[in-house]
């Protein structure tokens, strides 16, 4: 007998609709906010085929943020004016490392693998979920973030290898994204993941889809002699420091008060052009 | 068909860079082709007009 089927969020228990719902947040707050900082690299990156592709990969994050706030809307009640406009900045439920502006292009290469791979990693632990409304966009979403890891992997390699100071930088640059990004998948034993696992709207167990993405990122960055805190054991690569799990917030999936910049989402939320945004209410 | 060219560091982004900026057609394929693989048929002595 096949496994059941929601169709409609009406359809989920209260735990598993919460959890559907912070988890579809989570990524659509990380995917407006990889958006914003991949557009800000349509300039002053260090190829204009980089500026393009950096402008691409912006309007793909965008167009993915659209169609999850579509999906927040008709099964949760969410508003997108409301989701971008009236939260409260500690309510973001981004990765960490995208809440302040990126200082240099290492930053940039750093987030396209680690922050944009992990989100890569959970979309595709999505696919054929229980949850029909998500099961039916994320593959497309798939397709076009391959383009994306290949953009990061492309710029990994290159600046692994080019000179000690670009290596150097990827290696700060790498750490500073890689924590954070961990953090932002919080501890696979929480009752919300078990929760998406056991409704079928994840295809493998959270602690399955954070091990992948530390099996294929550890061993990547290895194989570029980049020296990332991971190392491999047995097969598995795990983190070499450690993260307290203890004060994590499952709403906004960080271990610290943390939050976006709020300068950053001025200019995310178009604020000083608020009297233009025509047929919208205040 | 040409329809542009990229100038990229490595094989692995000259392939995102030909997506990102030639992707706004449904292409059934998309090739990239190094510069000094291609053998000019017409002008077998000048630049190609893509350049270097």
């Amino acid at each position: 007998m096949s496994a059941p089927t929601f169709s409609s969020a009406k359809d989920l228990s209260d735990d598993c609709r919460d959890a559907v719902r912070a988890l579809l947040l989570a990524i659509a707050d990380t995917k407006m906010l990889l958006g914003f900082h991949y557009g800000e690299r349509t300039f002053g990156a260090p190829a204009l085929e980089a500026c393009i592709a950096a402008c691409s990969m912006s309007q793909d994050e965008f167009g993915h943020l659209r169609l999850l706030h579509a999906c927040l809307t008709t099964q949760f009640g969410d508003s997108p004016d409301a989701l971008i406009e009236k939260r409260a900045l500690h309510e973001f439920a981004n990765v960490a490392c995208l809440d302040r502006p990126l200082v240099k292009w290492a930053d940039f290469v750093a987030i396209n693998l680690f922050t944009d791979g992990a989100l890569t990693v959970i979309l595709s632990g999505l696919q054929k979920s229980a949850f029909e409304p998500v099961a039916n966009f994320v593959g497309k979403m798939v397709e076009e973030e391959k383009h994306h890891l290949r953009n990061a992997q492309g710029w990994f390699r290159t600046l692994a290898t080019y000179n000690s100071q670009t290596k150097t930088a990827l290696e700060e640059a790498s750490r500073w994204a890689l924590s954070p990004t961990l953090e932002w998948f919080g501890p696979s034993n929480h009752a919300m993941m078990k929760t998406l696992e056991r409704y079928g709207i994840v295809n493998a167990s959270w602690e399955e889809l954070r091990q992948r993405f530390l099996d294929w990122t550890g061993a990547f960055a290895h194989e570029q002699k980049i020296s990332l805190e991971l190392e491999q054991k047995n097969i598995h690569w795990t983190p070499t420091f450690p993260i307290d799990f203890s004060k994590w917030n499952a709403a906004n999936r960080r271990c610290t008060p943390a939050q976006p910049d709020e300068k950053l989402l001025y200019h995310l939320r178009g604020s000083k052009n608020a009297i233009f945004k025509l047929g919208e209410h205040n | 068909m040409h329809v542009g060219s990229v100038n990229a560091p490595n094989d692995e982004l000259a392939k995102v860079y030909a997506w990102t900026a030639y992707d706004e057609e449904k292409w059934v394929e998309m090739c990239v082709v190094r510069r000094n693989e291609i053998i000019p048929v017409l002008n077998p002595d000048n630049k190609p007009i893509w350049g270097n």
